[in-house]
């Protein structure tokens, strides 16, 4: 029987469907019977969930136009081929 | 239907063009592209004026070492190697910053291989209850305290939505590690959320 530290170890794996069947059988077998492990990868996948969720997706506005100016300033004294 | 590709040239017609000292052509790349590399930059170094001169240095890399891109990966990837690598520098370049040590993070199990303490599951609260300010913080605090190698994976995966072996080549690094290391991120930052959220249950 897989233990729990195992299953932890392949949860990775397990989620994105990467296990070899046998050890993705053993893993449900552990998982229909162990709540910690079952909540445990209820979280685990929340936590990525989260991670999306606090990343930024804004981009200042200006942005654009002082990227452009910065680059025109550095890059005319560079001769084109 | 040709009009309609000209006006929207693929990343290989426009590398080839720039390739020649085309400044059109690195003007539509830089279009293109901008925002993602600021984004991407923004998520590692999580400062605005860091994300900024990111941004920059990838767009001069980008016009001055066109040639050296092969052309054997994708644009995107090559772009988001060099904007990883310069993102990666300015992390590097911090000092004063303390990271997670990140192997002794993680779930605590008892010598049986049983956890060692309750799992209790926090992941069926709603999200904007799972993610108010104050915990929104604590996320961002522990994403800021990972060590940048990790950072970076974290990032491209979990924000991006790279794939393993695609996350491999940006950072020249296994897809063993990149699996390895992200799997130790996200099992300290799942750590620092259950912490967090368990106390916050304690004390109501």
């Amino acid at each position: 029987m897989m233990s729990c530290k195992e299953l932890v170890d392949l949860m990775a794996d397990y989620l994105e469907g990467q296990l070899e069947p046998d050890a993705a059988r053993d893993l449900d077998r552990h998982l229909a019977d162990c709540p910690p492990c079952l909540n445990f990868l209820k979280t685990y996948r929340a936590t990525t969930r989260l991670i999306r969720g606090v990343a930024c997706e804004e981009i200042p506005p200006e942005l654009g136009e002082r990227l452009e100016r910065f680059l025109r300033e550095r890059l005319g004294k560079i001769p084109t081929q | 239907m040709a009009r309609h590709l000209e006006a929207h040239p693929g990343d290989a017609e426009l590398v080839e063009r720039l390739k020649t000292g085309d400044r059109e052509a690195f003007g539509a790349l830089l279009r293109r592209y901008q925002g993602k590399v600021y984004r991407l930059a923004m998520n590692m170094t999580r400062s605005p004026q860091d994300a900024e001169e990111v941004t920059q240095d990838v767009f001069l890399a980008v016009y001055r070492k066109i040639g050296d891109f092969d052309g054997r990966a994708a644009f995107s990837t090559w772009l988001y190697r060099v904007a990883s690598n310069a993102a990666l520098m300015k992390l590097r370049g911090r000092r004063s910053e303390p990271h997670l040590s990140i192997e002794e993070e993680g779930p605590a199990f008892a010598p049986d291989g049983h956890f060692a303490r309750p799992v209790a599951d926090w992941s069926e609260l709603p999200e904007d209850q799972l993610l108010s300010a104050e915990r929104r913080r604590v996320l961002e605090q522990a994403i800021d305290a990972l060590p940048p190698d990790y950072k970076a994976v974290v990032v491209l995966r979990d924000v991006e939505g790279l794939s393993n072996p695609e996350v491999a080549e940006i950072l020249g690094a296994t897809v063993l590690a990149v699996k390895s290391r992200l799997h130790r991120a996200r099992l300290a930052l799942r750590e620092r959320l259950a912490a967090y959220l368990e106390a916050g249950r304690a004390r109501a």
